[in-house]
């Protein structure tokens, strides 16, 4: 099928995975900080 | 419910499957039909597989999740986004390429029709089963809540679907997805800030939450490394992460809304998108079901949330038991409630010396109310030996019911409608799929037209529908067949994952060899399933492990199977 979007460049993917892997850290230190916090 | 939450309820409703089916018109062939002729752009992937994965019992259970355990059930979506990093740089590109119906499809070409039919069976067993559950088990709550016939309710959800299912196939799915997502994360937006303000005018946010702490409803991170507790940071990140990838990546009723998506880079986006926003969502109903339990401190919660089988208790010899657990009950949630309320005086002062004894007060008066509803939990369980006594999933449906204004509570059922028919849909979609492409175009009818496939996916889709509505009927009667098909799922899925791990892989392994070895791996699980305590969060963990590394070892012993 074509790729008619289009893509970013490959740099471009790699800061994609690297924001969505960013934000599970910041997720995971909410929590914690939420248990830590109300312990 | 009131005339305007009927309103509501019905409207909404009745808009989405119209948009739906509105969108789905003109000419179907194949690639239409099965998977949506490649229109959809990135949000509307992101949404319906949200959608896909969130079924009723996402809204209806979690909050009284969060009620009873608090937070940390958050932790089961950790190795999500890490999932889907992963699916959109070694799945989705493959997928793409070889211009699959299904994911099953793929194997044949990597291994042999064997595989692919093995997969593609145990996707349709657990599936197939799964469907009804995905009905019933909301319809029996709704049903018992709202006071409507068990039966009516499955074939209310059950009948809409099955129309614009059939009708508009993995098009009018992924559409009617979108808008449902939409209204589901709006609903459980606007629930969260009616809950808030439901509270005593003098209890903050801030004090909420320092409520909620002090009982223990805010410890989301268990760092515990024992492999027999449920979730914990461990089990979350990792056997989640086995999870994601095996549901994410080779069920098809999640690999077909992605498959509909314009191009890679539109997919990739929309399973990014899960990864961003997935954490927040479930921390958004979490929240909803903290505060639903900190409301009822102050607040008076019935002796036992699922109140039809209390009516049906209190007609038996053990009413007046139940009667007097009743009153200690009243007493011990009127003490609890003034020692809260000592506690909001603390706070106010700021006085750290008087705020640590009011929480040690409020967590042994916390201990007494709880023993006494567990105690009412018993007894009814005597009373009543075929009675559902986990009412932990009729906490969030009856403070709706008791507390929302009118509006919010046709709303909050929208909510529960929405993502019950979202996922019914996309199961029945990919069931259907499946059963044409992996089973009646490969193996009966190999050359027939691209209508006559249409009209088969359409009879197939039909038909899984008529079954799932039919096992949600009568699914009161098999209550230990329930919980069979509950495990059913996660016994499979690692060593479906290790199959197409090993697929993706350069290794030269043949079929028979990944075959065994899959046969092998799933005889570990089920032994460990049965011998062992192991949470099953890491069956799936083992089970793909187990697929790699036997085939690894066939690979040398069996060169040429």
């Amino acid at each position: 099928m074509p790729d008619e979007t289009p893509r970013p460049a490959r740099l471009s993917w790699t800061a994609l995975y690297f924001i969505v892997a960013a934000a599970l850290l910041v997720d995971i230190a909410a929590f914690a900080t939420l248990t830590w916090i109300y312990r | 419910m009131s005339i305007l939450d009927w309103i509501v309820l019905v409207g909404t409703l009745a808009a989405i499957v119209g948009y739906g089916i509105w969108k789905a018109r003109g000419k179907q062939d194949m690639a239409r039909y099965l998977r949506g002729g490649n229109q959809d752009r990135w949000h509307t992937i992101g949404l319906s597989v949200m959608a896909t994965q969130a079924s009723a019992i996402t809204f209806l259970s979690t909050p009284g999740q969060a009620y009873q355990d608090g937070m940390r059930f958050i932790q089961f979506y950790f190795g999500l986004p890490l999932a889907m990093i992963v699916l959109s740089i070694v799945f989705l590109p493959r997928y793409f390429q070889l211009h699959v119906y299904t994911a099953y499809e793929f194997l044949e070409g990597r291994f042999d029709r064997k595989t692919r039919q093995l997969t593609a069976f145990l996707f349709l067993l657990q599936r197939g089963l799964s469907a009804g559950i995905t009905i019933y088990a909301p319809a029996i709550i709704l049903s018992s809540v709202l006071g409507w016939s068990l039966r009516l309710t499955c074939l209310c959800i059950g009948g809409m679907v099955i129309v614009y299912t059939v009708v508009g196939g993995a098009r009018a799915v992924s559409q009617t997805q979108k808008q449902q997502m939409v209204v589901m994360l709006g609903g459980m937006v606007v629930a969260f800030f009616v809950i808030v303000a439901h509270l005593p005018p003098e209890i903050s946010l801030g004090k909420a939450l320092h409520i909620a702490g002090t009982l223990g409803k805010l410890e989301a991170i268990d760092l515990s490394v024992n492999p027999s507790v449920r979730y914990t940071l461990w089990s979350g990140l990792l056997g989640g992460f086995f999870l994601a990838m095996a549901y994410f990546g080779t069920d098809q009723s999640q690999v077909q809304r992605y498959l509909g998506a314009r191009s890679v880079a539109e997919s990739r986006l929309g399973l990014l998108f899960n990864g961003l926003v997935k954490i927040p969502m479930q921390a958004l109903i979490l929240f909803v079901g903290v505060m639903v339990f900190v409301f009822y401190q102050f607040n008076a919660p019935p002796l036992f949330f699922n109140q039809s089988e209390l009516a049906r208790a209190r007609h038996t010899p053990l009413a007046g038991e139940l009667a007097a657990l009743d009153q200690a009950h009243t007493v011990a949630f009127e003490h609890k409630r003034s020692e809260l309320w000592q506690l909001e005086r603390a706070l106010d002062r700021h006085d750290v010396a008087a705020i640590a004894a009011s929480e040690e007060s409020v967590r042994k008066a916390e201990f007494a109310t709880t023993a006494i509803r567990e105690k009412a939990r018993q007894t009814i369980a005597r009373a009543l030996p075929d009675a559902h006594t986990r009412d932990t999933d009729y906490i969030f449906l009856s403070f709706v019911m008791r507390n929302l204004p009118r509006g919010v509570v046709g709303l909050l059922l929208v909510v529960i409608f929405c993502a019950a028919m979202s996922a019914v849909a996309g199961e029945l979609s990919a069931l259907a799929s499946t059963t044409v492409v992996d089973f009646y175009r490969c193996s009966l009818r190999p050359n027939a037209s691209d209508a006559h496939y249409v009209r088969a996916a359409k009879f197939f889709t039909a038909m899984w529908g008529v079954l799932a509505v039919l096992f949600a009927t009568f699914a009161s009667l098999l209550d230990n067949l329930i919980q069979a098909v509950n495990i059913l799922g996660s016994l499979f899925y690692g060593t479906i994952l290790g199959i197409f791990l090993v697929a993706f892989s350069r290794w030269t392994v043949r079929g028979t060899a990944v075959f065994l070895a899959a046969l092998v791996a799933e005889g570990v699980i089920v032994g460990m399933f049965l011998g062992t305590r192991v949470s099953f969060l890491w069956y799936n963990v083992i089970g793909c492990v187990c697929v790699v590394l036997f085939s690894g070892v066939l690979r040398w012993v069996l060169p040429r199977a």
